[in-house]
């Protein structure tokens, strides 16, 4: 391990930061695509969907088989704490 | 800089970058909105929506700068939105939002860019060929119309994957040194060391850039 590099104080980072700022000036973020934000959101409700189709699916004895795994899980572990 | 952070021990196995620390929590500025996703999800999106609008852009912006690659970009900006709507009821707050869903992006970033580098070698029988061609390209592109960021985008594909990451951490995803630490799983010293060579590289190449875009605006 160089020594030299140990020793980069955040006064030395900033005061690059503050150079390159000045070479390359500000780097705006693009702005934002409604188009993009449209199809993820199309792609969460389409995944949400799924899943709770998924679970319907499962129905009663799904239900029943998660809740004695968490049961199973409390009385096996730790206590949780509220 | 929105957030004001302290650091926190990151474990190594943590993929969602729910951090085990004691000490002082970070103040976050997206809480609320977390803890109305948390509360609503998956019924109502009201909150969700608001966090995607907020940081979709910075997201998209830096998956395109680590992957260089617009689709990819939005793939990957997809698939972290997407993972962080599973995931936001098991955020405990142990970091700043932020922070934990620019680990989740990070990490999302480097799974693709494995899977790319490993098809463009499987693709890439005539793999200097293709390394003059694209150079050509960038040489085509910089021409006077390109904007700043398109310079920026050019010189960052120039430097080492780990100088790209960490200059893209710090200058597009805005992160603090304490955040960055923490996407990235390395200590605060290296993050330091990282960050400080990765920018001087970025200097030189955006430079030798500038030097080009010059001489192209005066011969023409």
């Amino acid at each position: 391990m160089d020594l030299e590099l140990e020793e980069i104080t955040e006064e030395a980072l900033k005061m690059k930061e503050i150079e390159l700022n000045g070479i390359i000036g500000p780097i705006p973020p693009p702005p934002p695509s409604q188009e993009r934000i449209d199809r993820i959101m199309n792609a969460v409700m389409k995944d949400s969907a799924d899943f709770v189709v998924e679970g319907m699916g499962r129905g009663l004895k799904g239900v029943l088989d998660t809740m004695i795994a968490l049961k199973k899980k409390d009385d096996d572990g730790p206590k949780r704490s509220y | 800089m929105e957030t004001v952070e302290k650091k926190s021990e990151v474990k190594s196995d943590d993929v969602e970058g729910n951090t085990e620390s004691n000490s002082e929590r970070p103040v976050d500025v997206d809480a609320d909105l977390v803890a109305r996703c948390q509360a609503e999800l998956p019924g109502n999106t009201a909150a969700y929506y608001e966090l995607l609008q907020k940081y979709e852009s910075m997201v998209y912006s830096t998956c395109y700068r680590m992957l260089g690659d617009k689709l990819e970009a939005e793939e990957a900006t997809q698939d972290a939105f997407l993972r962080i709507f599973h995931k936001i009821t098991q955020f405990e707050g142990r970091s700043t939002f932020k922070t934990w869903m620019f680990r989740i992006v990070y990490n999302f970033c480097m799974t693709r860019r494995r899977k790319l580098a490993t098809k463009r070698e499987r693709e890439e029988t005539v793999g200097d060929e293709l390394q003059t061609r694209t150079n050509e390209v960038h040489r085509e592109a910089m021409g006077p119309d390109m904007d700043n960021s398109e310079y920026v985008h050019l010189a960052l594909k120039e430097l080492r994957d780990e100088d790209r990451e960490i200059i893209t951490l710090r200058f597009i995803s805005d992160l603090s040194l304490e955040q960055m630490t923490e996407v990235l799983d390395i200590k605060l010293s290296a993050t330091k060391m990282r960050l400080y060579r990765a920018m001087e590289k970025f200097k030189e190449v955006y430079l030798r850039h500038q030097k080009v875009r010059e001489e192209a605006l005066n011969g023409s």
